[in-house]
């Protein structure tokens, strides 16, 4: 009964957190979100398993985080809220060139990490050739460049 | 979203500005989280944690007002052994902490109705130790130690 518990708070607890402390721990890794990734899975596995490592217990835990997992997408496939809430929605960050200043503070980014994106991605070498940048829910920053005849 | 653009995208800025309100609300719980841990509320340590009283006459006990399930707490009960040097803990205190171990060991031990009475040696005032381990989580279960005529009761939380 323990195992199930945990697993269930756990789980609830690393989505909430992970999913407030917002996208730049899942994409944007530097060393230290790496560090804290790895910190967060050290942890996360003792509270997991307390002092109990039988094998009857990893695999209740196993089954409980999958059975989680998959009701939650059942839950989000049901219900757009839902789906919203836990997986966000993509924000633009320039649109046809305009920089929104405003989104990038709060989803704690800079101008570099698009420049960085649009270099990595198109090869392009600054702000002024991108058309559109998107955070999307994933984390990831897509780049529309503008088209040579703009 | 309409926009004179032929970008098609899922965005929502309206949910957007809703959802960082509500994550500099969370990053605020953090903050409180953290404020709370340091001041003993989440126990293993802190003021909020560990309480020390006098249970009455020539009767101190420190013990953990907040700790955690499976996690090794300590109690201290101070007496003067010219009034008594014996403890009795109720069996609420029982089923909610294994003791451990007592130090020093104590001279006897024997069931009572009320739960487990333990005499101890002493020359003069003394502190008997208790490692306790908390059995299960509980919220402001109440317990009682008696010492010699002296009942000290308190509301234990055990968090999970």
């Amino acid at each position: 009964m323990d195992s199930v518990f945990r697993g269930a708070a756990i789980y609830a607890i690393l989505l909430v957190v992970l999913r407030f402390s917002g996208r730049r721990t899942l994409s944007q890794m530097t060393p230290f979100d790496l560090v804290l990734i790895l910190i967060i899975a050290e942890t996360t596995q003792q509270a997991l398993l307390g002092d109990d490592f039988s094998i009857t217990n990893a695999a209740i835990l196993i089954v409980t985080l999958c059975a989680i997992d998959i009701a939650l997408s059942y839950l989000k496939r049901a219900s757009s809220p839902v789906a919203t809430w836990l997986d966000g929605r993509p924000t633009l960050l320039i649109f046809e060139g305009v920089i929104d200043t405003h989104a990038l503070k709060k989803v704690r980014m800079g101008r570099e990490e698009i420049l960085e994106a649009a270099r990595q991605l198109h090869g392009l070498e600054n702000l002024d050739q991108v058309k559109h940048a998107i955070l999307e829910a994933d984390g990831d920053i897509s780049i529309i460049p503008r088209s040579s005849s703009n | 979203m309409d926009r004179p653009s032929q970008l098609i995208l899922d965005d929502d800025p309206d949910f957007q500005r809703r959802f960082w309100r509500v994550q500099r609300f969370v990053w605020g719980l953090f903050a409180l989280v953290i404020l709370l841990a340091l001041a003993g509320g989440a126990g293993a340590g802190g003021v909020l944690a560990t309480r020390h009283v006098k249970a009455g006459e020539g009767v101190e006990v420190r013990f953990p007002a907040i700790a955690r399930w499976r996690t090794p707490a300590h109690l201290a009960v101070g007496f003067d052994a010219e009034r008594s040097t014996e403890i009795e803990f109720d069996h609420a205190f029982l089923e909610l902490y294994a003791i451990d171990r007592a130090v020093p060991d104590p001279q006897s031990a024997e069931l009572t109705r009320r739960g487990i009475r333990m005499s101890f040696s002493a020359d003069g005032g003394g502190v008997a130790y208790f490692d306790l381990v908390p059995r299960h989580p509980a919220l402001g279960r109440r317990v009682s130690i008696r010492v010699g005529d002296e009942d000290f009761r308190y509301q234990a939380f055990v968090l999970p």
